[in-house]
């Protein structure tokens, strides 16, 4: 197997990698990858990013959102965890997750940790799950990847992970929230994360890849375009509705809102504070719009000064928080 | 001639649920387009148009939960 580091702690550079190198720059061979990330908060492709993240919490932490492109839940990053994928070539349509993580349970049992997959598709050790998996197919290509938490802050996973009370009705995929461990606590003996990151790519890989200038441009590329927009992250939720109350200055301010393919397909708001502005007209420049907060922020910032002691940032960030 | 478009079996008898339509009813589709994207057991798959159609009529919400074998969708073949 070729291993190839991407040498970035972004997560939207990451995750670049893996699909640039599952789509554009293909090699015969299996690909192994290993990256870790500052604190990052990943959601599944089907998630509904307000019904599983608390953007507030998010934000005040400087935790990175961003959305994969595989399936299942929300997962916490940090980086005392380690991120691991393969790239392989496949036309099976049935479903393995066992041929991608053998390796790596191997790897812990090596080092002494007894580890087993459990669930289809985690990797737990007694009794507590180490390493949450996923997969995405792109035409004959199937990207596995997965996680270890090697020596995460739990607390901060726990907290992060814990969404904001919504009121939305959506068929998107829930996360099931699960007991975790640290794998550095079950080492007979200690090593850092970065030997534990050697020990995993000497032991999977045989060669190395290392990225090139031209390479790393069209990873940028990638990151921008697919990972760091906003369109991805908030407007591709699947279809919901979400109802909030705003409690401003001013009064109670309550926002119904429809979106479907990421804009804004039905609107809704009433309240009490309505000076120079109805609250139809309000609710009717939402129509249409993507579901981003910069594009709902432009929607509304005709109102501001025409709302009794309220601004159209903090709609926004009443909506979005 | 009438299509029938199939949820695939990814894991045995195991349900699917389908996330995304990428086409809407009326739309033709080349060989190779997605016509929906699928989730089973955390893994994602789109599924692809395997000859030239027209979509008649969407069968599945997004969101449902679709057994292998279960047709989504109707299509007519084009020439």
């Amino acid at each position: 197997m070729i291993y190839i580091e991407p040498k970035s702690d972004s997560i939207f550079y990451n995750l670049a990698s893996e699909y640039y190198f599952a789509t554009e720059k293909q090699f015969d061979e299996d690909v192994f990858m290993l990256w870790r990330v500052t604190p990052t908060l990943v959601i599944g492709k089907f998630q509904n990013t307000l019904e599983e993240i608390d953007a507030a919490y998010a934000k005040e932490r400087g935790i990175t959102v961003v959305r994969r492109m595989s399936g299942g839940g929300t997962c916490y990053l940090d980086p005392g965890g380690i991120q691991f994928a393969i790239i392989t070539k496949s036309l099976k349509l049935e479903i393995e997750f066992e041929r991608f993580e053998r390796p790596v349970i191997d790897v812990l049992a090596s080092l002494g940790v007894k580890a087993e997959m459990s669930g289809r598709n985690d990797i737990m050790t007694a009794g507590k799950k180490i390493s949450g998996n996923s997969q995405f197919r792109l035409g004959p290509v199937t990207v596995h990847h997965g996680t270890l938490l090697f020596d995460s802050d739990l607390d901060e996973l726990q907290r992060a992970t814990t969404p904001k009370e919504y009121k939305i009705t959506s068929k998107a995929i829930k996360s099931v929230r699960e007991r975790v461990t640290n794998i550095r606590e079950h080492l007979p003996v200690d090593m850092t994360i970065d030997e534990f990151k050697d020990a995993l790519a000497n032991a999977i890989s045989d060669k190395v890849y290392e990225i090139t200038p031209a390479d790393d441009r069209r990873i940028r590329e990638i990151a921008e375009e697919k990972f760091a927009d906003p369109k991805i992250i908030y407007a591709s939720s699947p279809k919901f509705e979400i109802e909030k109350t705003l409690h401003l200055a001013g009064g109670e301010f309550n926002i119904g809102l429809s979106v479907n393919r990421g804009k804004i397909c039905d609107s809704g708001i009433t309240g009490d504070f309505f000076a120079g502005v109805s609250a139809e007209e309000i609710a009717g420049a939402l129509i249409g719009v993507e579901y981003t907060p910069d594009a709902v922020f432009a929607a509304l910032s005709e109102f501001d000064g025409k709302l009794y002691r309220a601004t159209a940032r903090e709609l926004v960030d009443g909506i979005f928080m | 001639m009438t299509i029938e478009i199939k949820m695939p079996a990814f894991r045995g008898d195991e349900k699917s649920i389908l996330c995304a339509w990428s086409v809407d009813e009326g739309d033709t589709v080349d060989v190779g387009d997605i016509l929906f994207e699928a989730e089973c057991d955390k893994v994602t798959s789109p599924c692809l148009a395997d000859v030239k159609m027209k979509i008649t009529s969407i069968l599945a919400d997004e969101g449902d939960e679709i057994a292998p074998g279960t047709t989504v969708a109707l299509a007519e073949a084009v020439n």
